[in-house]
This record gives C-alpha cells, structure tokens and sequence, in this order.
C-alpha cells in the first residue's frame, strides 16, 4: 500500500509539474463529510446504508483536483478509515473529468486502489477497479459542491494470503445476488485555489 | 459557511451510536473478484457437506428429511466425513403465530430423542452431523448446535451468543459471553482440523470473533437461517482467515422467503461450492495446512 501511495503522489507531483505553464488554471481541496462519521460506531442501518451514500469512503479523506482549462480536470482522492472492529480501509483514488459544455455537468474516468486490512488476522486485500462517473459541481463563489454518481465496472484482486493468487472479473456490484448494479453517490465540499 | 462546518462537526453526535460488540458487516467485507486459494500442498483433508434443507412447521417431518439428506449424501459420496445442517432445523425458525410457544414445543434436552435418531445416523456411516436445535436446560431454552462423532456421541455443542430479535421473541436465552464457558466459546478438533462453531449472528460478535482469532481455527462450521441472497465473496472465512460451511435452509416459512444461500468457502473467501436455490447440499473438500 505504501508503494502505491507512493507511486500516486509522484504521478500527481509530475502533472502538477506539467501544467505549471497554465496559469488559469484551478486547484481544488475539497473533502467527503458523510465519510467521517463512518468511522465512527454508528446504529446498525446507518452503518450499512450511509456508505452508499457516501461513495463507500471511510474517514478521513481529501479530494485535490486540478481544472487546466474549462473542459479537463485531473483529480486524486485519498481516504483512510476503519470500517468496522476488524477492518480499516486506505483507499486512492486517481482520474480525469471531462466537463462536454460550458456549464458544471462532467463526466469521469477513474481508478481507485483499496487495502482491506483485517486487523485482527493481519491480512490485507488489495484491489484495483476503473470506475466512471457522472456529476454536478456547484460553484458558490471559491467553495463549491460536487455531486457525482460512480459505477464500477472491473476489479482486480490479491491478497497477501498465504496461497493466494490475483483474481480480476466483472464488478458491477458487491452484492450482485442483493443488486446486479450498485452505482455510490459522492459529495465534496471544499475551496477554488 | 459557517453553518456548514457547524454541520460538519455535530454529524457524528447527532447520529446515535450501536452496539460496540455488534460488527457490522460492510460492502467491502464482500468485495472483489474472487481470488485463487492453492491448498494442493495442504496436509490435512476434510470431506464435508452443507445442507440447505426445507423445513416443515412439524419435527417428526424434519427428523424424517435430515435422515434422508444424510444416506443421499453418503451414497453421493462414501468418503464423506461432516454433514452440516441450518440452526434451528428440527422446525421453522420463527412462528408469528407464537413464537415462543413453538419452540418451546420443538426444543429437547441434549442428548435427547431427536439427538439419539440423528447419532444413530453418524454412528452407522461413521461421519460427524451437525445441526441445530432448540434446547432446554435448568428452565431455559437455548439456540444450540450440536456435533455429533462418529461413534453417535455428542462431541460439542453450541449455544448462540449473539442473538437477535426473532431469538428473543422465540424465547432463547443467550450463552453469557465467558472464554471459559464450553458453549459459548466452542472450539473442537474433527480429523486434525481446528473448528469453531458459530450459530447465525454469533459471526457479528466481536468478543467471540477476537476469541476465535486468537485462538486460531482452521473451519468455521456455521449453522444459519439465513433470508439473504448469495454472496460472490465470503466474508465470514476472510473475517477467520479459515474454511467455512455456511449450513441454511430454503423456502417459505410464515412470512419470510428463504432464498436458500449456502456454501462451502476457503480462506480466501473463495466460494467452492454453493450457491442459492432448492433444498440441496453442496459438497467441497475442505484442505488445511
């Protein structure tokens, strides 16, 4: 997990370095408040559903995304939390948003990695999927919202289990016997640099 | 603004908090593609069965099914070794008519008449069973599992510690949370394999998942009535980091639609067999390091 938050922050240092030469362009720190919370011990249903709500993130997290010109932003995510008693989540997330007209709607390409580490066993697993996006952002002065809906489509997992090798399938839902598709809802709040 | 971080600061304080010792599964818990789990240097070996049975509101009938399930599963397969079945399977699970009384009516002492019929079974194909039963002891009634050896004894019981309302309405009473309390922290070992028991939601209880954790198990063998749909990923073995037989029941009951989930996963959550539908069993071998 280390290598690959290593990895996300030196591919963000180089496309900050390359587009210093845009000097319109715009820097965005936001944050996911629903995620908060749910590291927190909350009543049973709120424990299940909010995350849904909050596109499955846990505690802490910072959102910085970078607008070179009007139509293309590039954005990181990064949370950190426990899940449960026995779990806590690191997750990264890294993609570019597309926003087709003059207004705030935009479309994204994502890929978020996540380390699920079982505290009490000491196992991690690790998995990467691309996911797309589709969101809104409100811009009130230098604060804005941004509303977005995500749906992933892929997944590749290992494990550092004794015995284990890489999986990769179809994800369109964790729980496709309970729902074929589960699409997250994200909120950020946060500051136009 | 202000508002907003004022809102963002009392969020956690204005929703009320649960229960510390219940975990709450998450999505992530079942997340994933599911990965390869190579157990072919594995040294010890378990032939084992999880049966998802249709329940009938009458024991005798129940009595009759689990018999039968039992010779079909040795016929299919002669080099079988455990055959779990769901908790509470000598009847339905909740009766809204009268909860309590039906299990009151069902329930037995162990060992007991519906005991002995089933260790006869184990004792004549030479297998472990397990399965659950309403049983009464000292004036209570208990959630209980029991593990029956190969010569038709009672080798362990379980009594469900982490119950939830449909227990209580039923009239169970809960196994006090004590390491030192056979049955509530069940452990035992079947052909050199380590097992914990587990009824239902006792897998949502964090004192027993931190016991079982440090004592280290091999097989979780889990009896359940379980409503819920099939899982791609197991979380229950990754939460142990061991197999587990995941034993249910199917159909209509009252109520409730039971959709018949059942399954045999390895460590790494990796389901081997199951999946959801009719009365059935699915059938894996269990192979342990």
């Amino acid at each position: 997990m280390r290598r690959s938050l290593c990895t996300a922050i030196a591919i963000i240092a180089l496309f900050a370095l390359a587009e210093a030469g845009y000097p319109d362009a715009t820097l965005r720190v936001g944050t996911n408040p629903l995620a908060y919370p749910l590291s927190l011990q909350l009543a049973d249903n709120l424990q299940r559903y909010v995350p849904i709500a909050a596109g499955l993130e846990y505690g802490f997290n910072v959102s910085v995304g970078y607008q070179r010109n009007p139509h293309w932003a590039w954005e990181a995510r990064l949370a950190l939390g426990s899940v449960h008693q026995l779990a806590f989540l690191s997750q990264i997330h890294g993609g570019l948003c597309w926003f087709p007209f003059d207004r705030n709607v935009y479309g994204g390409l994502f890929c978020k990695v996540w380390d699920f580490y079982k505290t009490q066993t000491e196992v991690h697993f690790f998995n990467a999927a691309p996911y797309l996006s589709a969101g809104y952002r409100f811009d009130i002065g230098r604060f804005y919202i941004d509303t977005r809906l995500n749906q992933t489509f892929a997944v590749l997992s290992w494990s550092s289990l004794e015995h284990t090798r890489p999986g990769i399938g179809w994800f369109l839902s964790p729980w496709p016997g309970f729902i074929p598709i589960l699409p997250t809802f994200t909120c950020t709040v946060g500051w136009s640099f | 603004m202000k508002r907003i971080l004022v809102f963002l600061l009392l969020f956690p304080l204005l929703v009320s908090c649960g229960s510390k010792n219940t975990i709450i599964q998450s999505l992530y818990d079942i997340s994933g593609a599911p990965l390869v789990y190579d157990d072919s240097g594995a040294t010890k070996t378990l032939h084992a069965a999880a049966v998802c049975m249709r329940c009938s509101k009458d024991k005798a009938d129940n009595l009759t099914n689990m018999v039968a399930m039992i010779d079909s599963i040795v016929d299919d397969h002669s080099e079988i070794d455990l055959i779990v079945f769901g908790e509470t399977i000598l009847g339905w699970y909740y009766d809204p008519a009268d909860p309590q009384g039906y299990q009151l009516g069902l329930a037995e002492q162990i060992p007991g008449s519906a005991v002995a019929s089933i260790a006869a079974k184990a004792f004549s194909h030479g297998i472990y069973i397990v399965f659950g039963m309403g049983e009464l002891d000292g004036g209570q009634l208990y959630n209980t599992q029991v593990l029956l050896s190969p010569d038709g004894t009672v080798q362990a019981k379980h009594r469900k510690v982490h119950l939830i309302d449909t227990d209580e309405a039923g009239g169970f009473t809960p196994a006090v949370r004590s390491a030192t309390d056979p049955f509530s922290l069940t452990t035992t070992d079947i052909n050199g394999i380590h097992a914990a028991m587990l009824i239902c939601a006792d897998v949502s209880d964090y004192w027993m998942a931190t016991e079982i954790n440090e004592q280290g198990v091999d097989l979780i063998i889990h009896s359940l009535a379980s409503f819920e749909p099939a899982f791609t990923i197991d979380a229950v073995s990754r939460q142990f980091n061991a197999w587990e037989i995941f034993a249910n029941r199917c159909g209509r009951e009252g109520d409730t639609d039971y959709a018949g989930n059942c399954y045999i996963a390895d460590p790494a959550g990796t389901i081997r067999a199951g999946g959801e539908g009719a009365q059935r069993y699915e059938y894996a071998v269990v192979r342990v390091y």
